[in-house]
């Protein structure tokens, strides 16, 4: 079929030698190199590119005088840096430098832009003419790719943000502009982030019109008039969905151009065969007559029409919407034909493939046994969903028709069975799940029970299996408390619905005691929304850590910090993502309350479970204030994550030896299958790296590069992660806690906590002044089995922990020594 | 060749005789030979190592600076001169390209900077394009292009039309070639598919350090033989007893140019060193000076020129 549209080309060419360029010579640099700055669909900017620069080189080649045209690469295999490209062409002693690019952005980004050489003052860089050449191109372009444009702008009128040209003031910005040695200018051809532009890309005819424009930019800048191109091109969709059609096949004058399929082009960027469309189909060279133009496609009415004259020098657009010509059917339903736990109060609703006839569907519905209810049409009249009058009867087998009489929007009747032929009924057969009678449980809690070196300003967790009735509890019915004298901590909770279950998260205010217990008590009375009332509390006990960080903030995603961050879709390093369900924003609602933050960083992800490879790198953009933040792998690298419980992964990536010859390295991935907050902690001087770009080793001074998420096969495809408080720290041991209030008059061995206990407890005593102290352990025939402390305290209380993992249960004798004086205690180890 | 300019090859001479098998070091930091409201780039140090010659913004005029004061003479003003200039053998000249642009259209003209009385000769006659940069005959007496997609020369004496009728290797599209000054034919030095992008013979005439696409940086022997891999670099430029070489490393994102570092490599196999770690500077255009003291170049971003001495020992 391509072949047919090439020879077409061949035979215009022969006759259309243009005159005008003779003494001069391009040269065409397309940007960057091999498959970087990879595009939303797996086509990259550097391809794509490529390809507008070499079709570009040939028709300039082909169908005028000009002396020559060279390329900065010629194919997508070779590497060559910025440094190489302009060199070259200032070898060669080239008339003209133009380099082409494709833009970055959010998914829904999508514009041209041309850039040239411009001062500080707004002059034009000399040798000048790349200004009046983007003036041109700017228009073209955006005509031919039928885009908006935000202009030709000056490089140091566009990079404000950056203060080089203020600096530097009579240098332009770009390297390109700046170290060429005559007239250029970059073009940013669209987005290569935006999936209907990155889709378009992919056909190969795209890109040579693309190359037509600038083509015809280099004709009517020398006032040259264009040679007639014959091109006619278009989008076919579906005129039902809007969703481009993959082998739809055009004609005209008995050739015939059929548009890229999966197994003809998109095989090669996805493993899912619906995935990837353009709809383009292109011819050029056809004769300036009028064309009959049919169109046709598999499951949809043809269409023709007559072009009575195409443009004499631009390209002709005609776009095709096919009607479909397959009847409705239901794509998807909640219950599912067999279910047999539906939940009697819910919803029941129904897909269609398309916009059905609201007034058939309605006519051709039907419950049994009977039940009053609503039917609601939704999404473009796609969805309906019933609404029963009362709650269904508990384990009672239903079943629900939609007669073969009900229509589509065109008329189609409704295909209940699939097999293409419309007229036939569809009927769903459920059973419904018995009442829930059961009280809310909770299933996990973090910290865990008995947990130690919890961090001393926690973040518990409590998740329950289903959701709670938030009229049932109170911020009294869930304490934070010091075993040691019940003492109740200034707490503050949040109540999440996540997955169809409770989370309840409990921020400490304060910082707790070091290497001290606490408990969580959790008492009875929570409610599931069917007033089912848990009976009985929980208590959750742990210990908290003998160590406080010592912080360096990274970012803390307050005051306007998503500035600082690129959207998902700009970074190349991106694979198997569902774009239009990445996002990243800034959340009020949910961040880390106990250490007063007001906002986080909203990261949604959608993961394409049929790719072979994932990768979400959430990049800290070049010169922000958090790459200012430099540090060594001595550190901890820490941040709050709020989990999905989905079981997908997260790491850290920072770059390495940033003074030297600059690295990627990652941190070791993290499976996120907690609710709630969790911190971090990627203890870099003893976790190891993950495997990425890097060696492997943290070299030198290092700094933030992003955050990396990735999918684990079979978990859920998408979901939300909420990050806060990026930071690196260290940890600063303390060895005993000591309390302020009350100064102690006396010295005593107090009660050790717990008691019995296995194998931890508290021994705390007083002293009434600075004193060179012993702990030990002796067992009950006077031999020594521990020596828990020695070493000099300074009046006043304090605790210390004995671990008795090593001995059996019984009695033993504390024995604490100070100022010789000598007090002992009996406790009980019980294993 | 002035006797001043035989007196100081002489010295020169000798002084890199007593550099060879020695290892080179930077000692103390990078010395300012331009202020930082000057713009120079892409510096070249006379045959005598006296002056350094550089351009200006865009590569737009040339300059010799005096070394080590740094006081400067502009040659030249015109857009794209600076680019890929060469000095004469005795010092005296520097030859280079003009560009004028007009309607679009450019044409250029190979010229002679005398760099004593700062006189222009004019070496060929306009033309569109001067496919290639100037480069010296070992007599000074013609000129002839290399990186080039075919040979040419022209003689410095217009009323001299003999051709050149030496001996050279020179780089003939995109590739390094040995050219035979009897038969006036090339041949290629080896067989590669990669793209050269720079090179430099080492001053003993006996090895080449060269580049190919990608910033892969390589050895040969003159005649082509013994290829290997240096590692990742561009740019080099030999030590005067042809033992050590200095080149850069670039990195870059397709639009900005993010990094650059300079490295001393002896090409015998030993490790790369970097000598230029300092994380704001595009240190760039690294030149090693005729007696091996020192190395200048520029950095590019910001336009300054800076020596940076090295010790042997």
């Amino acid at each position: 079929m391509k072949k047919l549209v090439f020879l077409l080309i061949s035979v215009v060419t022969i006759n259309a030698q243009v005159t005008g360029l003779a003494g001069w010579d391009l040269f065409v640099d397309p940007g960057h190199s091999q498959t970087e700055n990879m595009g939303v669909n797996g086509y990259s900017e550097a391809e794509e590119v490529l390809r507008t620069a070499l079709n570009l080189r040939e028709i300039l080649l082909t169908q005028t005088d000009i002396d020559t045209v060279w390329s900065s690469r010629y194919n997508d295999q070779v590497e060559v840096s910025l440094y190489e490209r302009t060199s070259d062409a200032n070898n060669r002693g080239a008339s003209w430098y133009h380099s082409v690019h494709s833009n970055a952005g959010a998914p829904s980004n999508n514009n041209v832009l041309l850039l040239w050489g411009m001062w500080y003052d707004g002059t034009p860089d000399p040798p000048a003419g790349g200004e009046g050449m983007s003036d041109i191109m700017v228009e073209l372009l955006s005509d031919v790719m039928r885009l908006p444009s935000i202009g030709s702008r000056g490089d140091c009128g566009f990079y404000t943000w950056s203060d080089y040209c203020q600096n530097n003031p009579t240098i332009p910005y770009l390297y390109v502009n700046r170290n060429t040695t005559m007239p250029s200018e970059l073009s940013e051809q669209g987005h290569h982030t935006n999936p209907l532009q990155n889709q378009l890309f992919m056909n190969e005819e795209y890109t040579r019109m693309m190359a037509y424009s600038m083509f015809w930019t280099i004709l009517d800048n020398f006032g040259i008039a264009r040679p007639y191109p014959g091109i006619l091109a278009g989008i076919i969709s579906d005129a039902e969905s809007g969703i481009r059609i993959n082998g739809a096949t055009v004609t005209v004058n008995g050739e015939s151009y059929t548009t890229d399929t999966y197994e003809s082009r998109f095989n090669q960027f996805s493993s899912d065969p619906d995935e990837l469309h353009n709809g383009f189909y292109y011819f050029e060279g056809l004769p300036n007559t009028s064309h009959e133009v049919i169109v046709s496609a598999e499951g949809f009415y043809s269409d023709t029409i007559q072009v009575n004259a195409l443009s004499p020098d631009f390209v002709t657009y005609r776009d095709f919407s096919l009607t479909p010509s397959t009847p409705p059917f239901v794509t998807n339903s909640y219950p599912l034909d067999g279910d047999s736990t539906y939940a009697a109060w819910d919803i029941l609703w129904f897909d269609f493939s398309r916009g059905m006839d609201e007034a058939s569907v309605e006519a051709a519905f039907t419950i049994s046994p009977a039940m009053e209810g609503g039917l609601v049409f939704s999404t473009d009249s796609k969805r309906l969903a019933f609404v029963p009058a009362d709650t269904l009867e508990f384990l009672t087998t239903y079943s629900i028709t939609i007669g073969g009489s009900a229509m589509d929007t065109y008329g189609h009747l409704f295909d209940g069975n699939q097999d293409g032929v419309g007229g036939d009924d569809l009927v769903i057969g459920f059973k419904t799940s018995p009442p829930d009678l059961t009280a809310p449980i909770i299933t996990s809690t973090y910290p865990v029970e008995d947990a130690d070196r919890v961090d001393l300003r926690p973040i518990i967790t409590i998740v329950w299996d289903e959701e709670l009735d938030p009229g049932s509890f109170n911020d009294d019915m869930v304490k934070l408390e010091r075993i040691y004298n019940l003492e109740v901590q200034e707490t503050i909770l949040q109540h999440h619905v996540m997955d169809n279950q409770s989370v309840l998260v409990l921020y400490s205010e304060n910082d707790l005691l070091d290497a001290e217990d606490y408990r969580v008590r959790i008492f009875p009375g929570f409610e599931d929304l069917f007033g089912n009332t848990q009976g009985s509390g929980t208590v959750v006990n742990f210990t908290t850590s003998n160590y406080e960080y010592v912080v360096t903030n990274i970012e803390n995603f307050e005051n306007n910090a998503l500035s600082n961050w690129w959207e998902i879709q700009q970074s190349g390093s991106n694979s198997g993502i569902v774009t239009e369900l990445c996002n990243r924003d800034i959340s009020t609602d949910i961040t880390v309350l106990s250490e007063g933050s007001n906002t986080s960083l909203k990261l949604d992800y959608g993961w394409n479970p049929s790719a072979t490879s994932w990768m979400i790198r959430e990049y800290l953009a070049p010169g922000t204030q958090p790459r200012t933040v430099h540090f060594t792998s001595s550190r901890i690298m820490q941040a709050y994550v709020f989990g999905d419980g989905n079981g997908n992964k997260f790491r850290f990536c920072v770059d390495d030896d940033i003074y030297g010859s600059g690295a990627h390295e990652v941190s070791p991935w993290y499976d996120i299958d907690w609710y709630g907050w969790r911190l971090v902690s990627w203890d870099m001087a003893h976790d190891g790296t993950g495997t990425w770009i890097g060696d492997g080793s943290l070299d030198g001074q290092l700094e933030f590069d992003s955050i990396q998420l990735s999918y684990t096969p079979g978990q859920p495809t998408s979901g939300t992660y909420y990050i806060d408080n990026l930071r690196v720290v260290r940890r600063e041991y303390l060895a005993l806690d000591e309390q302020t209030a009350g100064r102690p008059t006396e010295m005593a061995l107090l009660p050790n906590y717990p008691n019995p206990f296995n194998p931890m407890t508290n021994i705390p005593f007083t002293l009434p002044e600075s004193a060179e102290v012993q702990v030990k352990i002796y067992n009950l025939r006077g031999e020594e089995v521990a020596h828990v402390f020695n070493g000099y305290l300074a009046q006043g209380y304090h605790v210390t922990r004995w671990n008795a993992s090593e001995v059996s249960s019984g009695l033993y004798l504390i024995e604490m020594q100070a100022n010789g004086i000598s007090n002992t205690r009996k406790i009980m180890v019980l294993k | 060749m002035s006797q001043r300019t035989q007196i100081l090859f002489a010295i020169l001479i000798l002084s890199v005789g007593l550099l060879m098998g020695e290892e080179a070091r930077p000692t103390g930091d990078p010395i300012p030979l331009s202020t930082p409201d000057e713009f120079f780039i892409a510096p070249q140090w006379s045959p005598d190592g006296s002056q350094v010659a550089a351009s200006g913004q865009s590569y737009a005029g040339l300059y010799v600076l005096e070394f080590p004061t740094g006081n400067f003479t502009q040659l030249s003003n015109a857009n794209s001169v600076g680019y890929g200039f060469s000095w004469s053998h005795d010092g005296q000249h520097i030859a280079a390209r003009i560009t004028r642009f007009e309607n679009m259209f450019k044409t250029q003209t190979l010229v002679s900077f005398n760099t004593i009385d700062e006189s222009i000769t004019t070496i060929s006659d306009a033309r569109s394009r001067i496919g290639g940069v100037p480069r010296w005959s070992s007599d000074d007496a013609h000129i002839y292009l290399s990186k080039t997609d075919s040979f040419e020369s022209f003689s410095i004496d217009q009323n001299d039309n003999s051709s050149l009728s030496e001996s050279l290797i020179y780089q003939k599209s995109d590739q390094l070639v040995s050219r035979n000054a009897l038969r006036s034919s090339d041949s290629p030095l080896f067989s590669t598919v990669d793209r050269i992008t720079s090179y430099a013979v080492s001053p003993d005439g006996l090895k080449i350090a060269y580049s190919t696409s990608g910033q892969k940086l390589w050895l040969v022997n003159s005649d082509g033989s013994d290829k290997r891999a240096l590692g990742s670099g561009i740019e080099p430029s030999w030590s005067p007893e042809s033992e050590w070489i200095v080149y850069m490393l670039t990195a870059d994102d397709g639009h900005d140019m993010l990094g650059s570092e300079l490295y001393i490599l002896k090409v015998d196999g030993n490790t790369p060193i970097n000598i230029s770690e300092t994380p704001d500077l595009l240190e760039m255009h690294p030149q090693w000076s005729p007696d091996g003291s020192w190395i200048v170049f520029d950095t590019s971003g910001d336009g300054q020129l800076f020596v940076q001495q090295m010790e042997w020992r």
